[in-house]
């Protein structure tokens, strides 16, 4: 009888589900219409644009304009001025180079810090181990503003201002909270199969190497990802601290930003903007379930 | 004989656990000691010091950058606006944003009509480009939104961010409306480890999905709701309100937040090594507002919060 009764209001759409659902729904239209604003945009002539700004582009779909995707390539192009270096220019294919020498090192590097540290601190039983973790949880905490001006000087320091290297360096940090993720992950991981490998005669490295990162490559591999895509879109750190290596997003925020000398047009802007989403989206596709799935600073639900 | 290797043996897997402990670990602690703990000594102490061209070094300088801070503050043309709209942000994000994150993430998590859907499309603007989203946006809201509107009423309209009057709405209505992504994601993850016999035995007691929210829901992921609080709270200085995407070098100074000054000065300095003590001092007052702020904070959610176990 009582179960009846459960099922009945499990099945009750609730006014407080039908009003999120109403929201929710709301929402949706309003990130799909700039994109598609954005699609259709794109695949138009300015004067198109400025004689039809909402609607379709004009003609069969063959005809519009789908080479504002390549000829958008040639605008993509940025000017630094580095003292010492003097000015230069920096084009479309450098900048593709430049963001994936950046994004997908510094993603790698990203991930597998805290992964080994998040490994070592949750197996490795030492006073030290407690001490990471604790203070990782703390700093999380701990905000501190304005500290880019001191790391800039340091960089200069050790002659690692605006390299790739001194990039990578940066990046080499465990803190934040990924750590907390692959710590609780290991944590997880039994303690008997790693046991069994030492009895086989394994070595720690080939213990890390070949049991427990394989044990956890699923979540390894979606924060991976969840870097690359950050790092693909970031073009303010790289600004900062490596002002000579333009990205395609630094491209992209040259490209929006001038006003003269080859200002891109409306549909070009746009077209930039689809170009530098496309692999984001191609990745987001096949890998959705990965990157929305199963991280949680809990850990990992399976 | 046996039992004295065993014993020896032990003491070498013990050595050897260390060692590798030791060498593994090494390398992110040194890059720990020097970019974290060692750029906020040197931050704090670049915040006492000034450029000397002739050693083309820092000289110590006592509190002179500290004059130009609250010189910063009494004659900088945006520093009004920059405290008002870093305070506005801050409380729309929390007023307004957390809320809705955490009834969104309630509604994927009870799997209701659309919550893949919904899911997808709530994740998008987090993994598409701020700057992709700001253009989009930009374009719809000065060029799309007025042409409809000349469509149906037959008058000109400005852009909403071209206008004056409507720009900060604009922009903060931009903010929260991208804003959900990470912090539903979060909380979906947490509501996810809520053990299934506790929502059904209040299911059978009848609960409501708000008293559910309310009274099951918040109280077991209030550990993730308080991280996400207190961590948000440093976004009162860091926040750009995204205006870097927005307008570059060149944001209107009614518009300036005082993340968005603190990052362009820094960019503006990158170059120069003598204007780096200026942007330090201010990071440490900033700093030093904040670090107990947000341990007031941290201690009133856990205080006010609810209790879990």
């Amino acid at each position: 009888m009582r179960k009846v009764r459960v099922s009945h209001n499990k099945n009750k759409l609730h006014v407080f589900y039908v009003a999120i659902f109403v929201i929710l729904f709301l929402y949706v239209i309003s990130i799909a219409l700039p994109i598609l604003f954005g699609l259709t945009t794109a695949l138009k002539t300015q004067e198109e644009f400025l004689d039809n700004v909402i609607g379709l582009p004009y003609g069969a779909p063959w005809k519009w304009q789908w080479r504002n995707f390549i000829t958008i390539t040639e605008q993509f192009w940025v000017q630094i001025t580095i003292i010492g270096k003097g000015r230069f220019h920096v084009t479309f294919w450098p900048m593709l180079i430049n963001t994936l020498e950046y994004a997908v090192g510094s993603a790698l590097i990203q991930a597998l810090v805290p992964c080994l540290v998040g490994y070592l601190t949750s197996k490795f039983d030492y006073k030290f181990s407690k001490f990471v973790y604790a203070m990782v949880i703390v700093l999380m905490v701990v905000p501190i503003v304005g500290s880019a001006p001191s790391e800039m000087a340091i960089l200069r320091r050790l002659n690692l201002f605006d390299t790739m290297i001194g990039n990578y360096i940066q990046k080499f940090n465990f803190l934040g909270m990924f750590y907390l993720v692959f710590y609780a992950v290991f944590k997880g991981v039994s303690n008997d199969i790693l046991e069994a490998a030492y009895v086989d005669g394994a070595s720690e490295l080939r213990v890390m190497v070949q049991i427990a990162v394989p044990m956890v490559k699923n979540v390894l591999g979606t924060v991976v990802l969840l870097k690359f895509i950050d790092f693909w879109n970031d073009y303010q750190t790289p600004m900062l601290y490596m002002p000579s290596y333009a990205t395609l997003a630094r491209g992209l925020f040259a490209l929006s930003h001038r006003s003269q000398g080859g200002a891109a047009t409306v549909p070009g802007q746009m077209a930039g903007c689809m170009l530098l989403a496309l692999p984001i989206l191609i990745l987001f596709i096949i890998f959705k379930d990965k990157l929305m799935g199963n991280i949680s600073m809990g850990g990992v639900k399976e | 004989m046996e039992f004295a290797k065993k014993r020896v043996s032990a003491q070498i897997g013990k050595r050897n656990k260390l060692i590798f402990y030791t060498l593994m670990m090494a390398l992110p602690i040194i890059q720990f000691i020097i970019f974290w703990i060692f750029v906020n000594i040197n931050s704090i102490l670049l915040a006492f010091r000034t450029w000397d061209f002739d050693r083309g070094d820092y000289v110590w300088n006592g509190l002179k950058t500290f004059g130009n801070v609250v010189n910063l503050f009494k004659e900088a043309p945006f520093m009004l606006s920059a405290i008002k709209n870093s305070v506005i942000v801050y409380l729309i994000g929390l007023v307004l944003g957390t809320p809705l994150s955490l009834i969104f993430s309630f509604y994927l998590y009870k799997k209701k009509i659309l919550s893949g859907l919904f899911k997808t499309i709530l994740f998008l603007p987090h993994i598409l480009s701020a700057l992709i989203m700001v253009l989009l946006y930009k374009y719809m809201v000065d060029r799309a939104i007025p042409a409809v509107h000349e469509m149906i009423t037959g008058s000109a309209m400005k852009g909403l961010i071209a206008n004056t009057d409507t720009r900060l709405y604009a922009i903060l209505f931009y903010n929260v409306w991208t804003g959900f992504g990470t912090s539903t994601m979060m909380y979906l993850g947490a509501m996810s480890g809520i053990s299934d016999s506790v929502v059904e035995a209040a299911e059978l007691d009848g609960i409501t999905p708000l008293q559910e929210l309310w009274y099951i829901t918040i109280p077991l992921i209030w550990p993730t709701f308080t991280t996400f609080v207190v961590v948000g709270f440093v976004g009162l200085f860091t926040g750009q309100m995204n205006l870097y995407n927005f307008y570059g070098d060149d944001a209107p100074y009614a518009l300036y937040t005082f993340g968005y000054y603190l990052y362009k000065a820094a960019k503006e300095a990158a170059p120069l090594p003598q204007n780096y003590p200026d942007i330090a001092a201010l990071g440490l007052c900033f700093t030093a507002i904040a670090a107990p702020c947000t341990l007031l904070l941290r201690k009133m959610l856990d205080k006010f919060g609810p209790k879990t176990v």
